[in-house]
């Protein structure tokens, strides 16, 4: 008995060793990236590996944000998931509400629509879309990196599948009062599906924050790039041998999704997990 | 009563005109352009040419290349990602209380920026003053070896960065399939005289975990699939087109030759490839559900 008991915990130390071991491969990255924004550029160019700068130094951010316009890229990527997320939400919920609770006769078409776009990905779209957005003279604006995705085929499907799930009575007693029903949809049922709404947020942000494709075809003006598309734009400028600033730049722009993470590490893994399908 | 055509037109109208115009409608034209020999910005008329731009492809041993490293890249990744995965579930599903703080490290990657990450990367990888080069020079490899720039290597080092981005991913999708597998079966399976780790594994764990393992090995190649990010930032393709991949050489005949048709061909067999793949992953998906899981 004592015997097993000590290879247990044997074994335990062991596996722990092995996904220290790992985690030290998945951490060194963000650790270098760090390591390298807050070292003067005479610390950079050696050949000996020093993790704490000798010299701590956030000159690197101060330049970022003044040469490297970081302060824009996150501002752009605020402004653009921000109303991506909100006009999917206008789209998404009062639709994925009428094709999980109405019947009606091209209820088999639509929700047909909504699954073929849910297995085309979104590069097949891209090069007419483009043109599309040229027609318009769109290209270059904010408008382009926001429009194509005001609506989303994989919240269409996830919203509702969690409408399909609500009992009728809920949804009865929400209209006896004479509520109208865009009222009781969004102040009654809408709460009711939170955690599916919560997953298709972050699945969203983190989309449309981290998405490089789409805005590297429609802007080309430093002034609206998003956060990936500055980064690249900088990274192959100026920037490309000031790597401090570059490296405070990537470390700005990783951040703001790693502590939404860190703080809701549960419906983060959810919402990523969720989206298996696309 | 009769049914009204459509509901409450004012709710799904915006959500099904969006998809169908930004969506729906560019997909179609991208297929019909396969077809043609139009040219981005050519105001005058274009013909419908059938084939011939599948055949131009077909033709061009830098497509060719292109499918090749393509091919390459995913049976490089999907293997290892899935392998690493699965041991990396097991054994946070057995490394007690340090379980969630492990999830947590080996998810990281995922949420981050693969754009700003390649950065990372190439700093991490330069041949003169990179951590690896630094690593390797201690255990005696003092070779300079050019990890980005080098043809023989490159894809082996997108790869790598790939494994590395997306394992977190199918750690947490195995780590859900294994909590669902009810504790009551290894208690069988000891009584039945399962009694060490791996004829548990053989006969419980492994033969139930069956339908989470074909959607991570499904959702890995269309990941792999996707890659993009690292290659236009990275390497660009090079050197000599070495890290080519189907989606990079898309959008360089379309954004960057101009020659759209070849393009939208190139889409096309993307498209074919992917909806394929989808397919079996939704008959998965059916069946997950299907099992409870």
């Amino acid at each position: 008995m004592q015997k097993t008991c000590t290879l247990s915990v044997l074994k335990v130390y062991l596996l722990n060793a092995f996904l220290a071991g790992g985690a030290i491969v998945m951490l060194a990255p963000f650790v270098w990236m760090l390591s390298l924004s807050l070292k003067p550029e005479n610390e950079i160019y050696t050949p000996f590996i020093k993790l704490l700068p000798e010299v701590w130094d956030f000159e690197n951010y101060r330049e970022a944000v003044n040469y490297g316009e970081t302060g824009k890229f996150v501002f752009n990527g605020i402004v653009v998931t921000g109303s991506i997320l909100l006009l999917q939400y206008l789209t998404i919920i009062p639709g994925a509400y009428v094709l999980a609770r109405k019947r009606f006769r091209l209820e088999k078409l639509c929700f047909a629509l909504v699954l073929a776009a849910l297995m085309i990905p979104q590069h097949i779209a891209a090069i007419p879309l483009f043109m599309l957005m040229g027609r318009l003279s769109l290209l270059n604006t904010y408008t382009a990196l926001i429009l194509p995705f005001m609506t989303s085929a994989f919240g269409l499907f996830l919203l509702r599948q969690s409408f399909k799930a609500l009992p009728q009575d809920l949804i009865d007693a929400a209209r006896i009062d004479g509520a109208s029903e865009a009222y009781a949809l969004f102040a009654i049922l809408v709460p009711q599906i939170f955690p599916a709404l919560a997953a298709f947020s972050v699945f969203s942000i983190v989309s449309h924050w981290n998405d490089f494709f789409w805005p590297l075809l429609v802007v080309s003006d430093m002034e609206l790039a998003t956060p990936p598309l500055g980064v690249s734009i900088f990274a192959s400028d100026e920037g490309g041998n000031d790597v401090g600033p570059m490296m405070a730049s990537a470390t700005l722009i990783v951040l703001p999704l790693m502590l939404v993470f860190l703080a809701a590490r549960k419906r983060f893994v959810q919402g990523m997990t969720m989206t298996g399908l696309k | 009563m009769t049914r009204p055509w459509l509901a409450k037109p004012i709710f799904v109208l915006p959500a099904l005109a969006a998809l169908t115009i930004f969506f729906l409608m560019p997909s179609l034209c991208t297929i019909v352009m396969s077809f043609s020999d139009w040219k981005i910005g050519q105001t005058a008329g274009f013909s419908f040419i059938g084939l011939t731009n599948y055949r131009t492809l077909i033709e061009n041993p830098d497509f060719l290349k292109s499918l090749k490293n393509t091919l390459l890249l995913t049976s490089l990744v999907v293997p290892s990602s899935f392998v690493l995965a699965l041991g990396i579930a097991l054994a946070i599903r057995s490394a007690g209380r340090l379980g969630t703080v492990w999830t947590t490290i080996y998810f990281l990657p995922v949420t981050a920026s693969l754009v700003a990450m390649s950065v990372v990367w190439q700093w991490l990888l330069h041949p003169e003053v990179g951590v690896l080069a630094f690593v390797l020079s201690k255990f005696g490899v003092t070779a300079k070896i050019n990890w980005v720039n080098d043809g023989d290597i490159v894809l082996f080092t997108l790869a790598f960065i790939t494994i590395w981005q997306m394992t977190g991913y199918y750690t947490v999708l195995f780590i859900t399939g294994l909590v669902q597998i009810p504790s009551t079966l290894y208690e069988v399976a000891r009584i039945d005289g399962a009694r060490g780790a791996f004829s548990r594994f053989w006969h419980v764990t492994w033969p139930l975990l069956g339908p989470t393992s074909l959607f991570v090995l499904i959702v890995s190649v269309i990941k792999t699939f996707q890659v993009f990010d690292i290659v236009k930032v990275l390497t660009r393709g090079g050197p000599e087109k070495a890290s080519e991949i189907m989606l990079y050489t898309m959008y360089q005949e379309g954004f960057a030759f101009f020659r759209t048709g070849i393009s939208a061909s190139i889409a096309t067999l993307y498209l074919v490839f992917m909806l394929a793949l989808t397919f079996c992953q939704a008959k998965v998906f059916e069946r997950r559900v299907h099992y409870g899981f």
